[in-house]
């Protein structure tokens, strides 16, 4: 699930409680508007889309519109600033909790700018991060740069010291910063699993719901997180609507 | 049509609400204070659906988050302004807004909620520091404790010399 990660400009949380026009099966997912028109309340995402989202549902609500003296109105609780940064935990694939791939490098490279495995897939990888698990330079991440396509991944900052056959590392499709264009894509964008709880770690970089990454924690396959800001916040100075 | 209806909200009729305006409407006000529902009975609904349930510092007291199964919600400020367990909103109690009350408000999660969206602060630490002393090679203070001991150990057995026979 995705869950609190404190706000970018500190201070307290605040908490609203909205009406939802669909279920929330789950806590820790965030919160959008679009799929329910007209609107009746706010809706779970897709798991590429979070348009003008009230931010993170931090329990459940269950939709219904049917009369009755027991009908208990569906209510979801949302932690509602725009500068919330949410903790997504990085998922291999698009179900929940799966581990993400390992590469184990097939051919040595001392230059310290090369990983080649075909398990590097063949979503584009370009403007992701590379990070090492095992092997002379582990806990060096560095940012991909060149993807070759079910073949290798290449750095431009070289890892510091020479990568060897049977080095073993990770990678992700996010990193921080950049204007979004194809090279540089890696931090607006975070595509979420089945179920909304976690950010899919395995599609192309530059793709999924329009978000904001701040910070990554890379650790290993199954506990690396992505952290990130809503990047179309309903309350954000930058929404139009 | 009354003539209410009929009023624009801004200088272009029908220029409709805004997605802020449309959001602000789905707000729940809270328990119905209209003397049919006592604030008692809005929270023991909410606990019962395992929602957030959030106090003001007044009311906040009369809640037991233990009977509840629930725990204080936690969320880490940055800035070391706040504790990180100060939330905000309307208070499930009285309906006041707990920013604008004396020592603001506290929200409790169920606790099959809290893990999977809050951090617990000591278990971030654990973790934490488990992940510095990985990175920096290093061993924890019992397990060089123990190391030392056993060290210690070896070297009175060897110089006890061969037991004899």
């Amino acid at each position: 699930m995705a869950s609190v990660g404190g706000h970018l400009g500190g201070g307290a949380s605040i908490l609203k409680r909205y009406k939802v026009g669909v279920t929330f099966a789950n806590a820790g997912i965030v919160a959008a508007t679009e799929g329910d028109t007209p609107l009746n309340g706010f809706a779970p995402p897709s798991t590429t889309v979070a348009t003008d989202s009230p931010g993170l549902a931090i329990d459940t609500g269950t939709y219904s519109a049917t009369q009755g003296a027991t009908h208990a109105e569906g209510l979801v609780t949302v932690e509602a600033r725009p500068d919330l940064i949410i903790r997504a935990l990085m998922s291999g694939g698009a179900a929940e909790g799966t581990a993400l791939t390992l590469l184990s490098n097939t051919l040595a490279s001392t230059d310290g700018l090369l990983v080649t495995d075909a398990d590097v897939g063949t979503a584009d990888m370009v403007s992701g991060t590379i990070w090492c698990i095992s092997g002379a330079n582990v806990s060096q991440a560095r940012k991909i740069t060149a993807h070759s396509s079910a073949t290798s991944m290449t750095v431009t900052v070289a890892f510091l010291n020479d990568i060897a056959v049977g080095d073993q590392f990770l990678w992700c499709p996010y990193s921080v910063g950049g204007d979004g264009t194809a090279t540089t894509d890696g931090g607006g964008n975070v595509q979420f699993t089945t179920l909304f709880t976690q950010a899919d770690g395995a599609i192309a970089s530059g793709t999924g719901a329009s978000e904001v990454v701040y910070w990554l924690e890379l650790n290993g396959r199954s506990d690396s997180y992505v952290q990130f800001l809503n990047g179309d916040h309903l309350f954000s100075g930058v929404n139009t609507v | 049509m009354s003539l209410v209806t009929a009023v624009p909200k801004y200088a272009k009729i029908g220029q409709g609400f805004s997605r802020q305006e449309q959001a602000r409407a789905l707000e729940h006000p809270g328990r119905r204070r209209d003397g049919t529902q006592s604030a008692a009975t809005w929270v023991t609904e909410l606990a019962d659906r395992r929602k957030v349930v959030l106090f003001c510092t007044y009311c906040r007291i009369g809640f037991n988050p233990r009977q509840q199964r629930y725990r204080v919600f936690y969320n880490p400020d940055l800035t070391n302004v706040t504790s990180g367990y100060l939330a905000n909103g309307l208070c499930d109690g009285c309906g006041q807004r707990t920013d604008l009350l004396p020592g603001g408000g506290t929200a409790f999660i169920s606790e099959e909620t809290y893990s999977l969206v809050c951090m617990d602060p000591l278990d971030a630490r654990r973790r934490a520091r488990a992940a510095a002393r990985a990175a920096a090679g290093a061993t924890s203070a019992w397990a060089r404790v123990r190391a030392s001991l056993s060290h210690s150990l070896g070297q009175r057995g060897a110089h006890r010399g061969p037991r004899p026979t």
